[in-house]
């Protein structure tokens, strides 16, 4: 049985508004070391912090997060 | 400037710290009904005692004189630190858990070891446990370096 992978944009959106992580932790109420370890996978946010995310990146959720190659981890397997 | 949630994280490193310090001092304790009569595990768990003491009622007094006055909000325990504790938890009762159950089975009659040695190992093993899942957990993220982008 395989890990589901989330991966996300993050560093890009931050790079778009030059925020460093530190500033983006700052905005959404959580530490630079949530904000660093959830960049490189390995920590996955709570719903709450991936809204939060959104929000200040004026986004969805979707737009920030995805599961890499969904195809691999369908309920129905083909 | 510390947001808040970098103060319930360093706070929860160091109380983690403390956690540390005690199960060695219960290790020492231990010990200590083993090697009857030295002089130096006596003053080794007293000082890990108190170095304890000192990093858990410090962490406390640290971050309630940081966070007067701070209006930011903070979301709980969910970020990465708060979930390394929760694993931390988690490894600590399942080994204190099986340990127990161990002595039961196979020292439970054993009358040549005071029961404080067992308590003392028990102790132990639940602190050191926390401490080093805790550690290893976030040991790694200390060296990252943040990119102002």
């Amino acid at each position: 049985m395989r890990e589901v992978q989330l991966e996300n944009r993050i560093r890009v959106y931050r790079a778009e508004r030059r925020w460093s992580q530190a500033e983006l932790a700052r905005r959404i109420g959580v530490s630079r070391k949530t904000i660093s370890t959830i960049e490189v996978g390995r920590f996955v946010p709570s719903t709450i912090i991936a809204l939060l995310i959104a929000r200040e990146f004026e986004t969805s959720v979707e737009q920030v997060f995805s599961i890499a190659d969904p195809s691999e981890h369908s309920l129905n397997p083909r | 400037m510390l947001n808040a949630a970098e103060i319930c994280d360093r706070h929860r490193t160091a109380v983690a710290a403390g956690f540390l310090a005690l199960g060695l001092g219960f290790t020492t304790g231990a010990l200590g009904h083993l090697i009857e009569g030295s002089q130096v595990l006596q003053w080794l768990e007293r000082g890990l005692a108190g170095l304890a003491v000192l990093l858990i009622v410090g962490a406390m007094v640290w971050k309630s004189v940081k966070s007067v006055g701070r209006g930011a909000s903070y979301i709980g325990g969910t970020g990465f630190v708060g979930e390394a504790v929760t694993k931390a938890h988690v490894a600590s009762w399942a080994s204190t858990f099986i340990l127990i159950s161990v002595f039961k089975v196979f020292v439970a009659d054993r009358a040549d070891l005071p029961h404080e040695f067992y308590f003392d190992v028990i102790l132990a093993v639940m602190l050191l446990v926390h401490g080093f899942v805790f550690f290893t957990l976030t040991r790694s993220v200390q060296t990252e370096q943040d990119d102002h982008a």
